[in-house]
């Protein structure tokens, strides 16, 4: 062997990177392991197969970090549900209808971060108020929330393209009940925007009929400016809502029907 | 020649040749060892292409060290092993995520993941880790189902999780107990301030 052959051979032996390099080389050329790890024995000795095997899985697998610490590997999994890998949270919240999934959001704030990231049901939605009811829709189900006699409200929840219907009574008022649905919409990253139709408030001045729509389901640091006619999202002050009103009127007196808002969520132009 | 005219020649079975079952040996982190057929391992994605890379004889099986699975435990391997063996030479679905998945949980794997939560989450993190791709469906489905129609309340005690208030309590009382100094000079702090003087020092 000559002078500078031992020297590289100095050199690879000492060199942690070099060593994991020339392992994330042969693994991508496919080569079995067991062969890999005779060749390399001629260079790197002292090396164990368990420390190989470890590398040429990670790499095999599409991890291709060099520089990544073993240390930090999870040993032992957390094993709670806030803590499970994104994907699998995704697969979890899809076998989720809508009520359920805004409940496993009110579990905590960890677990809520985690299924609003992955949550898609709000892509689309449409809410409609009336005197006695508030139908939340999305793509997949709908749930409406009626008063009933005790003061309280009555949930029904319907999966889109299927009859079965799910009644529940609530222990809290419709008010209360549509507030806290629709709060969890428009704090979801996901929700892009929805249409708002009611005839609740259908004698207010045209203006201000987002405020009235919108406003109890905002919280106290956003602000609607009624010049723009855009609301301010409390999660970032980058996201802006629009809304637009528009009035519905039937019959031949044109009377007005309803109130339908399109809400949408839009970027700040200044960030 | 037709088919229909094809000579019919009776097979002696017995006197083919039965390719021998390969069983890979793997070892878990508190170093139980598991022998899986190698049919079964195509369940993973994960082990399947580590085990081709390998290139492992009969004979490397058995004289070789058992392949080390760092991350999982001998309680969770057992129940993936299971799992794989019991449903070995299944086509394993593909999610191109363009239809929502109608997901069945098949008797065997209701009665294998009737198990507490700690191992369920286990279980799952495991079918992830390893890319076992029906078995990870299955067992979310599981943790989906569990949260049908129960409240949020409810839910915390499925889950065993602390609502966000009693979160934030044990994280202050954690403070507290690594620093107790810091209690006594916050609460002399609020007396100073009490008694009108803005000067803490």
């Amino acid at each position: 062997m000559g002078k500078k052959a031992r020297h590289l051979k100095k050199f690879l032996t000492k060199n942690e990177l070099a060593y994991r390099t020339c392992i994330l080389y042969e693994s991508m050329h496919g080569k079995p392991a067991q062969e890999v790890y005779d060749k390399m024995q001629k260079v790197f000795p002292k090396r164990d197969y368990y420390t190989f095997q470890y590398w040429y899985f990670r790499f095999l697998n599409g991890n291709y970090d060099l520089n990544h610490d073993p240390s930090l590997d999870p040993k032992n999994p957390d094993a709670t549900l806030p803590k499970m890998p994104i994907n699998v949270m995704e697969k979890i919240v899809d076998c989720l209808d809508l009520v359920d999934t805004l409940s496993t959001g009110k579990v905590c704030r960890e677990l809520r971060d985690k299924v609003d990231k992955v949550n898609k049901m709000f892509d689309e939605v449409e809410v409609r108020f009336k005197l006695d009811h508030v139908i939340v829709e999305t793509r997949r189900q709908s749930i409406a929330y009626r008063s009933n006699q005790n003061g309280g409200a009555c949930l029904t929840v319907k999966r889109r393209k299927c009859d079965k219907e799910v009644h529940k009574e609530c222990k809290k008022t419709l008010e209360e009940c549509d507030y806290l649905e629709m709060a969890i919409c428009f704090k979801n990253p996901n929700f892009k925007g929805c249409y708002l139709s009611s005839n609740v408030y259908q004698y207010l001045p045209e203006q201000e009929y987002p405020v009235f729509l919108v406003e109890r389901v905002m919280p106290d640091q956003t602000f609607y400016d009624i010049i723009t006619g855009k609301y301010w999202d409390w999660h970032s002050t980058q996201d802006l809502f629009n809304i637009t009103a528009t009035e519905v009127k039937c019959g031949p007196h044109r009377m007005l029907e309803y109130v339908e808002l399109r809400i949408e969520r839009i970027r700040n132009q200044n960030s | 020649m037709s088919v229909e005219n094809a000579p019919v020649v009776d097979v002696d079975e017995a006197a083919i040749p039965v390719e021998k079952k390969m069983y890979y040996r793997f070892e878990s982190n508190d170093k139980k060892e598991f022998r899986v057929s190698e049919l079964a391992i195509q369940q993973s994605e994960t082990l399947n292409r580590l085990v081709e890379a390998m290139g492992y004889t009969s004979e490397d099986v058995e004289n070789k060290p058992a392949i080390a699975i760092e991350n999982i435990d001998g309680k969770t391997l057992k129940l993936v092993f299971q799992w794989c063996e019991h449903h070995k030479g299944e086509a394993i679905p593909v999610d191109d995520g363009s239809v929502p998945k109608i997901v069945e949980i098949p008797e065997f794997d209701a009665k294998l993941m009737d198990i507490d939560n700690g191992l369920l989450f286990k279980l799952i993190w495991a079918a992830d880790y390893l890319n076992i791709v029906q078995l990870l469906n299955v067992s979310c489905k599981k943790v989906a189902n569990m949260a049908q129609g129960k409240t949020p309340a409810q839910l915390r005690r499925v889950y065993l999780l602390p609502s966000d208030e009693e979160d934030e309590a044990a994280k202050r009382a954690a403070q507290e107990a690594q620093d107790p100094r810091a209690r006594e000079v916050e609460e002399e702090f609020e007396e100073r301030k009490r008694q009108g003087g803005n000067s803490f020092f």
